[in-house]
């Protein structure tokens, strides 16, 4: 259907949020897993990639401001309604992904040794 | 299984109040129902509590202290042997302030609690409530012998405490039974019970929406009866069981069974109820959370708070493990009841 | 134009890759637990059956069950499907030959007497007999050699028996339509879904299956449907002719399809869920099973309230752990000894599924009533205590800022802390977007026959009147098996 992809929308603040969330992820990981969660909104169903993608918009402008991070941490914290169900996803999406893939990941992320 | 040897000594905490008072008239009065030789001793607050008790049974021993006060503990069980029972009904239900939740219901039952334990009784029955268990999530819906606390505002969290002090020492050693009844009514009842007839005969009980809330209620004999198994039969320790009667009643059926108790019994009633929209039941409790968080209470809030919902248990563990078997229903102890307020002269 | 007797993946019809136009005498939209006994007790019935299904033919053991390949490949939108609402609940659908059947846990339970006796008078479903529903039941339940586990359950099922005995709790095995090998353990079942059943049985007595073939809408005329606008595996359209359609597409798809096609009189208005909470809990011992599901189920409190487990990989886990990572996040390094449990309620609410022009996928919002809050808040509370009651060590329920519980005081704090708008709702069981019955309200007949339509009938979870508090595949198979009957008493094959 429609054949645009929402990356440029939901992979910068996928991976701001898995950086703030497990920081001993690896960057090969983190890109990896950010792609999932896009090829996931990129399936959903039309009227809820909309939401999606309408709540992702100025969360993409948030996450693009310099000295953002503390605004970002603290609204990955804080259930809001409608943004938090968008970061609820992206973490839902993301964690099972990783738990699935590399089921010995350490809660901050990183590799057991 | 047979049931445990009457103790050589029962001590009732509260025996002054309506239940403890029912106890002694049960337990040691001239026409109870579970009459009982050896020692009887009653914990009371003060000489008039004295006399209350020693009215309804004259060869009741009375000790003059508190839950709140451990010292008075020791004194109650000086000299007692060690085939001692004790049926603790002390609690506070309607304070003037929340903190005497805690005092009485939390750390006075922890007091006797670690007492008796100390003492080295034979058994503890601790009187708790439905309140700790908060109220049914529907009107379908039935608590069950076990279920998870959810205590209503400061009383339900001062009984889940007390609840909890209890089964601490049962951890230790401690044998006890835990007996939860709801809402009790019957002879021996406090002046708010009065009110309750009143507001039937005018018409005025407040019920909210259709009035298919179901409450468990209990007639006092009928919780006796319960005590009394809890505390003899043989079993583990920590158990804990809903007394209450048979089933339970819709809003509906209370105020039309107790309309037609006091016609039967003479008195002119007014048909109908108060009809209030649920949310006004809801509105009552969220008033009451309010107050109750300033250290504040309110008794009429409190009960139309609760009214709006459902209070509804499962006896049948009490009946089966225990042979609990209540004999009263509403309708017939509604009518002794009016008919104990019209002998003490109490106004309906 | 009939087919030989093969079977299975083999006898797919694969769409040609230009315009094709198809005829078929009954057109079956959804190969489910609904589409296929359809297509099999039709085409037994000597009709011409041809049924297109939206997703692939997936066999059975090329996919590990409950991971995310199998969700991308056999799920609707990779499994991310929500009904919005406050708070939004998400669901699963199975989309591929065989439907959610390929892709549940494969509990079966029969519809409940009181059930169908509560759905006969409130819905004026005609003839519904108990005896001839049972009857059906246990073809079915032959047909899919229906059987509790042989030997031991796995020790994560033993947790909802031990805890419910312990607090005298109902509780009971859920059979499974699962084959097990001589000798085989709870792991070893072959799961008896429709591609194992009823579908190659249809293609036996000669129906055809048309698999990626998504149907965008019926051509109406009056008071029959002529012919399906679909889209083919290679995205060119293709047109079926048909003289009877049962549509069969899930609770959200049917009523969808059939508002695309111009019928919206009460169709779609009356979605029924059963809200699911989570929690996951720790225990002494290993007790995880990856790639499978417990069978007991806890019915003390049922319909209203129903308790059993999850899925429970350590992606899984990690998911029901995410709401409270901080705290939680200790107990994924001991997910051997961590499984997901549910508490599912019968709700009041109700929901609505839309089709909105333009857009391929319909807006599906819910609604939970103040009771239905009051009921997750219990349920999900009740099954701390029965966790805790089963022996675990430590219980993490699935909500923002839930306490961990590790004694039944700590439960008064759940009690407390819980809200359904903080917590992780789901669903798995959707149904009755299309309710049969003579009632003002039911969108079919008794039999699933569309109001006002001559040759449109429904014949999956749409028709169910409302949520019946059980697995509902049970219930799907034989008011499916049902009406295909009374369908085939009244109308004749063209021969």
């Amino acid at each position: 259907m429609s054949g645009h992809s929402s990356r440029g929308l939901v992979r910068p603040f996928a991976q701001r949020l898995l950086s703030a969330d497990l920081p001993g992820l690896s960057h090969a990981q983190r890109d990896q897993v950010a792609a999932f969660t896009v090829q996931r909104v990129d399936e959903l169903p039309s009227v809820l990639r909309l939401g999606v993608e309408i709540i992702a918009a100025p969360m993409r402008i948030v996450v693009a401001i310099p000295g953002s991070g503390r605004a970002i941490t603290w609204l990955i914290h804080h259930p809001l309604p409608l943004v938090g169900e968008y970061v609820r996803m992206i973490r839902s999406l993301a964690y099972t992904y990783i738990w699935e893939q590399w089921p010995l990941t350490l809660p901050d992320g990183s590799s057991p040794r | 299984m047979d049931d445990l040897s009457l103790p050589s000594a029962t001590v009732i905490t509260g025996a002054a109040g309506w239940l403890g008072r029912a106890l002694v008239h049960h337990l040691a009065g001239e026409t109870g129902e579970h009459p009982r030789g050896g020692t009887v001793r009653a914990l009371v607050l003060d000489q008039a509590e004295a006399d209350a008790v020693h009215a309804i049974s004259d060869r009741v021993e009375t000790v003059i202290g508190s839950v709140t006060d451990p010292t008075s503990l020791e004194r109650l069980l000086v000299g007692l042997p060690a085939d001692t029972d004790v049926i603790h009904t002390a609690g506070i239900i309607h304070p003037a302030k929340v903190s005497d939740f805690f005092a009485v219901n939390a750390t006075g039952t922890a007091n006797v609690a670690a007492t008796v334990h100390r003492a080295g009784v034979r058994r503890l029955v601790h009187v708790s409530s439905n309140s700790p268990f908060g109220t049914n999530p529907s009107e379908a819906d039935t608590f069950r012998a076990h279920e998870p606390y959810n205590p209503y505002l400061g009383y339900g969290e001062s009984k889940m405490q007390g609840e909890l002090a209890v089964l601490d020492h049962v951890s230790l050693g401690l044998d006890a039974v835990i007996v939860r009844p709801p809402w009790f009514y019957g002879p021996l009842q406090p002046p708010r019970q009065t009110t309750f007839f009143r507001l039937v005969r005018g018409g005025k009980f407040p019920k909210f929406g259709a009035g298919n809330q179901r409450r468990s209620m209990v007639y006092v004999d009928n919780l006796v009866q319960g005590i009394v198994r809890a505390e003899l039969t043989p079993g583990p320790s920590g158990r804990a069981y809903w007394i209450a009667d048979e089933r339970a009643y819709t809003v509906n059926e209370i105020i039309e069974t107790v309309g037609r108790a006091l016609t039967d019994e003479g008195y002119d009633v007014k048909p109908g109820a108060m009809a209030l929209p649920v949310i006004a039941g809801r509105i009552a409790e969220r008033a009451d959370r309010i107050i109750q968080g300033t250290g504040r209470y309110q008794q009429q809030l409190h009960v139309m708070g609760e009214m709006a919902h459902t209070i509804a248990c499962d006896i049948s563990a009490a009946q089966a493990e225990l042979a609990y078997q209540p004999q009263i229903a509403l309708y017939e102890g509604m009518r002794r009841s009016i008919q104990w307020c019209r002998r003490e002269g109490l106004a309906l | 134009m009939k087919h030989a007797s093969t079977t299975g993946a083999d006898a797919v019809t694969h769409a040609p890759a230009t315009e094709a136009l198809y005829d078929a005498e009954v057109l079956i939209i959804g190969s489910g637990a609904g589409g296929a006994t359809t297509a099999a007790l039709l085409a037994e019935a000597g009709f011409d059956v041809l049924i297109v299904e939206e997703g692939d033919w997936v066999e059975q053991g090329t996919v590990v069950p409950f991971s995310l390949d199998q969700m991308n490949r056999q799920y609707r939108s990779g499994g991310v499907t929500v009904a919005l609402g406050l708070p939004s609940i998400a669901y699963t659908e199975g989309r591929c030959a065989g439907g959610g059947t390929e892709v549940n846990s494969g509990l079966y339970r029969r519809p409940p007497a009181e059930l169908l006796d509560r759905w006969r008078t409130q819905y004026h479903i005609r003839d519904l007999d108990p005896d001839e529903m049972y009857a059906i039941a246990e073809e079915v339940e032959t047909a899919l050699n229906v059987t509790p586990v042989p030997g031991a359950v796995s020790p994560a099922s033993t947790v909802l028996q031990r805890g419910a005995d312990a607090l005298h709790w109902q509780n009971s095995e859920s059979p499974r339509w699962m084959k097990y090998p001589a000798g085989g353990s709870a792991a070893s079942g072959q799961r008896q879904s429709m591609t194992r059943t009823y579908l190659p049985r249809a293609q036996r007595a000669g129906a055809r299956l048309l698999t990626q073939c998504r149907v965008r809408r019926l051509s109406i005329n009056g008071t029959r449907a002529s012919d399906a606008e679909v889209v083919l595996a290679d995205g060119s359209p293709g047109r079926i002719r048909f003289r009877h359609v049962f549509v069969c597409g899930g609770a959200i798809h049917t009523p969808a399809l059939l508002q695309r096609s111009g019928l919206r009189e009460r169709i779609g208005d009356t979605l029924a869920v059963h809200p699911t909470v989570k929690l996951a809990a720790r225990f002494p011992d290993p007790i995880n099973m990856p790639d499978d599901v417990p069978v007991h189920q806890v019915k003390e409190f049922a319909p209203e309230i129903s308790f059993g487990g999850s899925a429970s990989n350590p992606g899984l886990v990690a998911l029901s752990l995410a709401d409270n990572w901080g705290q939680f996040s200790h107990a994924l390094q001991d997910w051997e000894r961590v499984c997901v449990y549910y508490a599912a309620i019968t709700s009041e609410g109700k929901g609505r599924v839309k089709a909105i022009p333009g857009l391929r996928d319909p807006l599906v919002t819910y609604h939970l009533t103040a009771r239905d809050r009051q009921m997750l808040r219990s349920g999900l509370s009740r099954l701390a205590l029965l966790m805790l009651a089963a022996g675990a060590d430590e219980v993490y329920p699935s909500y923002h800022h839930a306490p961990i519980v590790r004694s039944t005081a700590d439960i008064a704090e759940l009690q407390r802390s819980f809200a359904t708008t903080k917590a992780t709702v789901m669903t798995v069981h959707l149904c009755s977007t299309v309710p049969l019955g003579e009632h003002p309200r039911c969108a079919a007949d008794s039999f699933g026959q569309v109001r006002g339509m001559k040759n449109v009938w429904v014949n999956d979870a749409s028709m169910l009147p409302d949520a019946p508090g059980v697995n509902p595949q049970g219930s799907v198979m034989a008011f499916a098996v049902r009406n295909a009957r009374r369908f085939i008493g009244t109308e004749r094959p063209r021969g």
